[in-house]
């Protein structure tokens, strides 16, 4: 399993060495405001958001080449004559979607903590409004990766584009829309769910 | 698992994507219409204004007046030469109430109060310069009070002290002979060392002082009473009373003309001795302490006669089906927005700059009281006297109609895609909509994806008027997303007949179609069975090549040869 891991990181390195880039840096710009930066100002905070929705379709576009490539390759097929079966290949898959969703969700993360922390939008301990909001926000880039594993599974490279940047132009509003509270999560929770079960069956009845 | 099975939860699972993406869409589509059926309204009508206001004894009958280009800041001119009379000045904020579909602006702005942690403390207020907090401990039932002193030049905590308040005392330690709060309803107050409170449990009103370092127990409700109060208003005095968003209430009290200043003078003189003034929401000596029902009535708690008497209630905004319901009364959950501004004559008895009861007589004269209708498109404000009596009540209107029906007729091409934006939902969730639309709060009501609780065939739902209407306009209002639903079921019908799908898998498809209409079609186009079909030999219809008879004639592959009758023709 691990192996395959690494090779989905590798088959798709492009992705994870502009998402650890970003997170190094904000990371680094993020302690240095927490230790030495002015009250009220943040470099963090705009960049944070304006990378946001590039970040949101970046993990969406992560899914759709992992589904694009496999469909046009058959790299599951060409895998599933050595010792390994679908699933495995499958999970291997979402967990590297996760991992690159959790790395590239740095600066987003660095950007809500300094929001809500420098700006004081909210009242007491921060600690809650935190977790409302970092929560929904990482379940939304993950539901843009399954969103990505949809639009992928199309030989079709025209389609597999437009239909994964349409998809998230949809979905990303719905963190705007619905807020921060339990219906976010169980939105975002049960969409994962379904797209998980959808992208699996797509998959495991394929006929190669 | 079996094909079946699996086949199944693909089909549910993309209903599911399909049903989300979809309801998001339209969300937008309907969001834009809504904002621009908004946006369309005059400015006139989003004020009401009542002039005199009936409260200051010896006016006039006060009656609504037509809002001009006013602000609550810049009061119209004079009645007569040398005085103006009092007036209640209603406004509200169309940006704001668009902004309620918004959820994410406004779960961040709203500054969720009360806020609950892990340590299953609900906090009531929240000093961000001193750092110091009032909250619940759930745990043991106390009100705690936290104090920080802070180092000069250092934001170090010099020295942190925490207070507990029990309905039997205040404590620096958290004391069982405290006693405990059960379910108390507390308000942020202006001055956090004065706090009010309504236990829901012992049903009892409590005072706490903890710059006194007392507690004092009040009024207590009898155990046959039904009344429930959900909110009071702070001993201590809070800035607002409301759950205001994007509504404004004042009071204005009348003024005389200065004709050495050249100015008007407002008769305020709660402050000094020389008589009574005229203060709006703010009691000083927390005399008359309005409670508000959850049946939406108000209450007048006396807090020196101990004594709980009937004040006013939330008047029910006018909606779409609905007129001018004078009398009714609407639970805070009916509306988007409430706010209740009670009047006050104060007159300071002694002097000094204490606000104990006793240095003040106080004097209730009424209260105003505005609601926001659920949907945001009408507001009411009616003044009650100090028994609880309707004075006078004014609407948003535009022409002497009422904003609920102008604002459709003044842009009907924008009213009309919205409902046509509102049919493309599932006919079930419109049913649902007409059937529980009444029990979603407002404010969610307003960023629902998928049961629509502000929509057309919602707002009929919670008309109660005569039977007769709704059995005329329910079918109006379903109808186009009926029609679109039964049409997209018998196109899902008849392509489940080509490709060849089982009679039983044809008739759920179609009950599904009709029950979801267009996510239903996007799914079964999503997930119908995508095999080329060939020729049948035998009917010379399409059949499909993956199933051992032909769906349509049930002849196998390979044709029987065939074999000459016996009979022959003869002539």
């Amino acid at each position: 399993m691990f192996t395959l891991i690494i090779r989905e990181i590798e088959d798709n390195r492009v992705f994870f060495i502009a998402a650890v880039l970003l997170a190094v840096v904000f990371g680094v710009l993020f302690v240095y405001e927490q230790f030495y930066g002015e009250k009220y100002e943040s470099v963090i905070i705009p960049f944070g958001f304006a990378i946001s929705i590039p970040m949101a379709m970046a993990f969406c576009a992560m899914g759709a080449t992992q589904m694009y490539w496999d469909k046009t390759k058959k790299i599951s097929a060409l895998l599933a004559t050595l010792a390994v079966n679908r699933g495995q290949i499958f999970t291997a898959r979402v967990i590297a979607g996760f991992l690159l969703v959790l790395i590239g969700f740095i600066p987003i993360a660095g950007a809500i903590i300094s929001a809500v922390s420098k700006l004081n939008v909210s009242f007491l301990p921060h600690h809650g409004l935190y977790y409302e909001i970092l929560i929904p926000s990482l379940l939304l880039g993950f539901a843009c990766y399954c969103i990505g594993l949809q639009a992928g599974w199309t030989s079709n490279r025209v389609t597999a584009i437009l239909g994964a940047l349409g998809l998230n132009v949809i979905l990303i509003p719905v963190i705007i829309i619905k807020g921060f509270g339990l219906e976010i999560y169980a939105i975002l929770i049960f969409l994962i769910a379904a797209c998980l079960i959808r992208a699996w069956y797509k998959f495991s009845t394929a006929a190669f | 698992m079996n094909a079946r099975m699996k086949n199944l939860i693909n089909v549910i699972a993309t209903g599911f994507i399909v049903l989300v993406l979809l309801s998001l869409v339209l969300f937008c589509g309907r969001l834009f219409f809504w904002a621009h059926l908004i946006g369309n309204m005059p400015e006139d009508s989003l004020r009401v204004i009542i002039r005199p206001s009936g409260l200051v004894p010896g006016e006039p009958a006060s009656q609504q007046t037509k809002p001009q280009n006013l602000s609550a800041s810049e009061p119209p001119g004079p009645n007569e030469p040398n005085f103006r009379y009092s007036q209640v000045y209603v406004s509200r904020n169309r940006e704001i109430i668009i902004g309620s579909a918004i959820g994410a602006l406004w779960d961040i702005t709203a500054e969720v109060i009360p806020y609950r942690d892990a340590n299953e403390r609900v906090y009531y207020w929240y000093g961000s310069k001193s750092d110091s907090y009032i909250c619940l401990d759930k745990r043991s039932g106390l009100i705690i009070r936290n104090y920080k002193s802070f180092k000069p030049y250092d934001k170090s905590v010099y020295r942190e002290t925490e207070f507990y308040a029990g309905p039997n005392g205040i404590s620096e330690k958290a004391e069982p002979s405290l006693g405990r709060f059960y379910d108390p309803i507390v308000t942020e107050g202006r001055d956090p060392n004065r706090i009010g409170l309504y236990d829901k449990n012992t049903r009892r009103f409590y005072f706490i002082d903890f710059a006194g370092g007392s507690v004092s127990k009040g009024f207590q409700l009898a155990q046959g009473d039904n009344r429930e109060p959900i909110a009071d208003y702070s001993v201590a005095g809070i800035e607002k009373w409301s759950n205001n968003k994007g509504l404004n209430v004042s009071w204005i009290g009348p003024e005389v003309w200065n004709a050495e200043k050249g100015e008007w003078e407002k008769q305020w003189l709660s402050r000094t001795s020389k008589g009574y003034g005229f203060v709006d929401w703010w009691d000083f000596s927390h005399t008359f302490i309005p409670v508000l029902d959850k049946t939406g009535r108000i209450h007048i708690y006396n807090t020196k006669e101990q004594s709980l008497s009937p004040a006013g209630y939330l008047p029910m905004p006018q909606s779409l089906f609905t007129g001018e319901r004078q009398n009714d009364v609407a639970m805070p959950g009916d509306v988007l927005a409430y706010e209740i501004v009670p009047v006050y004559a104060i007159k300071r008895l002694s002097a000094g700059s204490g606000n104990s009861p006793d240095n003040f007589d106080v004097k209730y004269l009424g209260m105003c009281v505005a609601c926001v209708s659920r949907e945001g498109t009408s507001m009411t404000v009616v003044v009650f006297d100090p028994n609880g009596r309707r004075i006078c009540r004014g609407d948003t209107t535009s022409d002497g109609i009422s904003t609920a029906k102008t604002m459709y007729s003044d842009a009907p091409l924008a009213g009309t895609i919205l409902f046509l934006f509102e049919n493309l939902q599932p006919p079930v969730f419109e049913v649902a909509s007409f059937l529980c639309g009444d029990y979603f709060e407002p404010s969610p009501g307003h960023r629902a994806l998928f049961i629509l609780p502000n929509s057309f065939v919602g707002m009929l739902g919670r008309f109660k008027g005569l039977q007769y209407d709704r059995e005329v306009f329910f079918p109006i209002l379903i109808g186009p997303s009926l029609i679109l639903s039964i049409w997209l079921a018998l196109r899902v019908r008849k392509d489940a007949t080509i490709v060849g799908l089982s009679s039983m898998a044809k008739k759920w498809w179609t009950i599904g179609t009709i029950a979801f209409g267009l996510p239903a079609y996007i799914t079964y186009r999503l997930t119908r069975p995508k095999e080329t079909l060939v020729t049948c030999q035998n009917c010379g219809q399409l059949r499909r090549p993956d199933m051992e008879t032909c769906h349509r004639c049930g002849s196998k592959w390979e044709m029987p040869e065939l074999t000459p009758p016996n009979w022959r023709i003869c002539d």
